[in-house]
């Protein structure tokens, strides 16, 4: 199964990928006065920066992890999302959605046991 | 005096196969899209293998980030014309050309207890993505005509 540091590396890389997206998701509900503003606001360079960091952190994972199981485990990326639509935007998440979060961990856990 | 009865019958029914038609060309877009996405972590992998700040590393690593950003610019125009959960629903094709690139470039060895993790984590991204519109509807903000 290999190191598995670099499991892990690949899995805070999404997780920077997914604030990055956060991030991102709330600059953009917040009203500016400009385009400009748009983009060079506090949380949009943060999120852009973030981005940067998680494709540097994935290609340093990627000395550990195969290419076949990187497609995998950027799948933990909706596991993410979804506790922060839940948790953070307070958005309701339903059965189907929770089944799937669960099918793509198992699948995960299937591919490196 | 009597009008001409139009036809509407046919009308309709000339439509719909053109309707389908585009339909079919915006999901093999799409599918050409994720194609790209895909070059991003073959271009990962190589910088990977190469020393740190490196050219060949520059090269490769300079590639994946341009292939992310050309993915970004046309991924935000395609969601224009397909439902925000197909496009996302579509997207857990990309465990496949991880396995597909993985084996063919890589010469990662594809086990029946490999695909059977892929298929599971694909599966899963596709209740998670077809979930969240459920949860949507539900939720009264948007209507299933909405997402067309």
């Amino acid at each position: 199964m290999g190191d598995i540091a670099y499991y892990a590396v690949f899995c805070v890389s999404v997780l920077a990928a997914s604030v990055s997206q956060l991030l991102l998701k709330q600059s953009a509900l917040t009203p500016r006065e400009s385009l400009a503003r748009e983009y060079f606001n506090f949380r949009s360079l943060a999120a852009y920066a973030l981005f940067f960091v998680s494709t540097l952190l994935t290609v340093w994972a990627y000395r550990g992890v195969p290419l076949s199981a990187g497609a995998m485990l950027e799948a933990t990326g909706y596991v993410y999302v979804a506790c922060f639509s839940r948790f953070v935007l307070r958005e309701p998440i339903t059965r189907r959605s929770l089944a799937g979060l669960a099918l793509i961990l198992l699948g995960i856990l299937v591919y490196v046991a | 005096m009597k009008k001409a009865p139009i036809n509407t019958a046919n009308t309709k029914e000339a439509k719909i196969p053109a309707a389908n038609k585009a339909k079919a060309r915006r999901l093999a877009a799409l599918h050409a899209l994720f194609a790209l996405y895909s070059a991003a972590g073959i271009l990962s992998k190589l910088a990977a293998g190469r020393a740190f700040m490196s050219g060949p590393f520059l090269l490769f690593y300079g590639g994946a980030l341009a292939v992310l950003f050309v993915y970004a610019l046309i991924w935000q125009q395609m969601l224009k014309g397909i439902a925000l959960s197909v496009a996302y629903s579509s997207k857990a094709v990309t465990v496949a050309w991880g396995l597909l690139w993985g084996a063919l470039l890589f010469k990662e060895d594809v086990t029946p207890k490999k695909l059977l993790g892929a298929a599971m984590a694909a599966a899963g991204v596709f209740c998670v993505t077809t979930g969240a519109k459920a949860a949507r509807y539900k939720d009264g903000r948007n209507s299933p005509a909405r997402e067309g």
